[in-house]
């Protein structure tokens, strides 16, 4: 079964140990929404996924992982 | 606006509206609790638009969606057995049952017809054609 895996905790403590609350501010969405995404509960939208690349200021692929 | 601020207001103007909805049924005035209902709602609106953190997103907007859809099978389903049942139960001793049977059976058809409506609204303005 296909999963898109992402590395958005990695990418927070890399990012001086960035906030829950920090990103979704700056992606635009609740601090629910980024736990759901960390637990891998939640697929975001093409658009929150590049909102929250750009928070990050890397690229989609980084943040973002499609496995089959 | 903060976003304590914003429950606050919205636990406030839910009491304001609810008294003035049960004043409005109390005195037997009809002209209180819609245009009550309306001015909350309205008031509501204009607070989310002034907050300052986002407080609804795509994932709570994914969940209404989800739990709407769910809402309007399971409410459609069973309106329409009961609707069934009443019909069936209906007699000449009884003709309030066919009456509450036949109210019940149009309004799943309007539910369903508005359904349509706006899936068909909806289809077409994601479908891509002009």
């Amino acid at each position: 079964m296909a999963r898109i895996n992402n590395q958005i905790r990695r990418l927070r403590f890399d990012h001086d140990e960035m906030t829950q609350e920090e990103l979704a501010q700056r992606a635009g969405c609740t601090r629910q929404t980024i736990i759901a995404l960390e637990q891998g509960k939640y697929v975001p939208s093409i658009e929150l996924a590049f909102k929250i690349a750009k928070a990050f200021g890397v690229s989609l692929e980084e943040v973002f992982q499609y496995e089959e | 606006m903060s976003v304590k601020t914003y429950r606050l207001l919205i636990l406030a103007i839910t009491i304001i509206v609810a008294g003035l909805v049960g004043w409005g049924v109390l005195i037997g005035n009809a002209f209180i609790p819609a245009p009550a209902v309306i001015a909350g709602a309205a008031i509501l609106y204009f607070c989310r638009r002034r907050l300052k953190v986002v407080v609804e997103d795509e994932r709570i907007h994914r969940i209404g969606d989800q739990a709407s859809r769910r809402t309007i099978e399971i409410a459609l389903i069973a309106m329409a057995v009961v609707a069934s049942t009443l019909l069936a139960l209906s007699t000449d001793e009884r003709p309030e049952l066919g009456t509450v049977g036949v109210t019940l059976g149009y309004s799943v058809c309007s539910i369903l017809v508005l359904y349509t409506i706006l899936y068909n609204y909806f289809s077409r303005k994601y479908s891509g054609k002009k």
